[in-house]
């Protein structure tokens, strides 16, 4: 829409600062030695405070900005349903990854895959956690592409440049600083993040409302039914909410950003005070109200709060708004690439190719995936049509929940082994798949998220057949405990 | 000194209380009058979160006492 070239050179000064700051972040906290523990999990040295502000960029991702307020503009109050699963979530974090931590710290896993080989002395096992995590991750990747480009498209730069560049600088940083990169470019996106969303918030009702209260009003008077939950959707917003905080914490990322932490008490401290970031969240839904009043009959929700933003403040501010999510995209998709990068090294190639590879062409390997996984997403993006990248995504949120049986329920009880593991899995994937079919690829059967048909079909296959076998040894209670 | 493996009774109490909430108290904080000038489920969404940061803090402290006792006691027995 903007036809000169300052909106061109404010998006590239974005891109030119993460690549700055990604490469020199190599130094931050230095590594000792070249290991994939060191590349990927930055030794587990980061203290609480830098595990906060790299799990904000996993979890509050550029995606998040758009399609969040998108979804309060499609179907109005629903949109809350993100924002309540992101407060169940830390609860779940606190009670979960500090075991795994010590669990992971003790045995020198990388990977969750690893903890599972482990525990269930099963290396197909493994190899599944992978296969599902980077399923789950590739579609995750590719939305975080959508975010620049419905960004770019209004900033009269060709989104394919832009995102090329993005791309190829989110790949050359992480693999020449590993998570140091995404640690060091987190900061750089909160500060600027947290800043565009409380300026806005403020902005935004004010100058076209007069304030939240005439905005609300105006929300309660001519959007009546965006104004609330529908009544017949609770069961569905509460399963949703749940069964998405469920998923979280399995994603291959947000576990990976959770291994960075030099002990289980900075987790549980992030897991205390991550609540405090929710709070954007709600702002950020708040902007799919305004953009219902400033940009009625858009058709693509996910434009609406960068139409919003375009109509309000024109070309120039819109590209530097369009720098910031551009560079919210470019921190979670490092970290999802690292992070998928590791479960194909560790528990495809290690375990099912080449037991015997070095540490050294491990993590080699590892960067050499991550330019292949970050290229797959893209071609998945070019490829593929939005609304089916979508669903994807939404699918892979419901498969990775199914882990939970190998992932969560063997940091508490050691009475699950490997045969009613893998058989509660597989009922678990199955019916989700089954369902998905069914409801024709809707994530919503009989109300309820079908990720959660798939855990209660696990929790019954777990009581029919834990019992018939007997408990696994290989790590005992006293190994997720603090040392 | 009694010692927990998995967690406090409490612990896992106080942090089922945000889940179950937002779960199943839906149609209580449904609610879309005015407060101040703010919906009354924006309200609750912040409220919830200062109050995830309390019980969540609560949860920790009780956790680190039962840290220091599994340590103490494993220092006692070698």
């Amino acid at each position: 829409m903007a036809n000169n070239n300052i909106p061109i050179i404010i998006v590239f000064s974005f891109l030119f600062l993460v690549a700055f700051a990604g490469f020199l972040s190599k130094k931050f906290e230095a590594a000792k030695i070249d290991s994939l523990a060191e590349w990927s999990l930055a030794g587990k040295r980061f203290g609480a405070f830098i595990v906060w502000f790299l799990l904000g960029g996993d979890i509050y991702t550029a995606y998040t900005l758009l399609a969040v307020p998108g979804l309060a503009y499609n179907s109005g109050a629903f949109a809350f349903f993100a924002v309540s699963y992101v407060i169940m979530e830390y609860p779940i974090l606190f009670l979960t990854i500090p075991r795994l931590w010590n669990v992971s710290k003790k045995y020198n896993f990388i990977t969750a895959g690893d903890y599972v080989e482990k525990v269930f002395d099963s290396k197909f096992l493994g190899a599944v956690v992978a296969l599902v995590g980077i399923f789950a991750e590739l579609p995750y990747i590719g939305l975080q592409i959508f975010g620049m480009r419905y960004m770019l498209s209004l900033t009269g730069l060709k989104p394919d440049i832009a995102i090329a560049v993005s791309l190829m600088i989110v790949i050359l940083f992480t693999i020449f600083s590993g998570i140091r990169a995404a640690a060091v470019t987190s900061f750089i996106k909160d500060f600027f993040i947290w800043g565009m969303v409380l300026f806005l918030i403020i902005f935004i009702p004010i100058h076209y409302f007069g304030g939240f209260g005439e905005m609300f009003s105006w929300l309660n008077k001519n959007q009546p039914s965006k104004s609330l939950i529908p009544s017949g959707g609770m069961v569905t917003f509460g399963t949703l909410a749940f069964g998405s905080a469920g998923a979280l914490f399995l994603y291959p990322h947000s576990i990976n950003g959770a291994y960075t932490s030099k002990s289980a008490d900075a987790i549980r401290k992030n897991a205390v005070f991550m609540p405090l970031y929710n709070i954007m969240l709600i702002f950020i839904t708040v902007l799919g109200f305004a953009a219902l009043y400033v940009v009625p009959g858009i058709k693509n929700s996910n434009m609406a709060v960068p139409m919003m933003l375009y109509k309000t403040f024109g070309p120039y501010i819109t590209a530097f708004f369009g720098g910031i999510i551009i560079l919210g995209s470019m921190v979670p998709a490092s970290i999802m690439a690292l992070s998928s990068a590791n479960l194909f090294t560790k528990n495809i190639y290690q375990n099912l190719i080449n037991r015997d590879i070095s540490d050294r062409s491990q993590e080699i390997m590892s960067k050499i995936a991550v330019g292949f996984i970050i290229a797959l997403a893209l071609y998945l993006s070019i490829m593929i049509n939005p609304l089916l990248i979508i669903k994807l995504q939404l699918i892979g949120g419901m498969i990775i929940l199914q882990l939970f049986p190998l992932i969560f329920l063997p940091l508490f009880t050691n009475r699950v082994s490997k045969i009613p593991a893998a058989i509660s899995v597989s009922g678990g994937l199955f019916t989700v798949f089954y369902l998905l079919h069914i409801v024709d690829w809707n994530i919503i059967y009989k109300k309820i998220y079908i990720g959660l048909w798939g855990i209660f079909t696990e929790i019954f296959l777990l009581l029919v057949f834990t019992f018939l076998f007997k408990p696994v040894e290989n790590i005992s209670l006293d190994d997720y405990l603090d040392a | 000194m009694r010692t927990y493996k998995r967690y406090h009774p409490v612990t896992w109490l106080i942090l089922l209380i945000p889940i179950a909430v937002l779960s199943f108290g839906i149609k209580y904080y449904n609610d879309n009058r005015l407060i101040f000038g703010i919906s009354a489920m924006v309200w609750f969404f912040i409220l919830m979160d200062v109050i995830t940061v309390i019980l969540t803090y609560a949860a920790y402290l009780i956790e680190k006492k039962n840290i220091k006792n599994i340590k103490e006691l494993k220092s006692k027995h070698g």
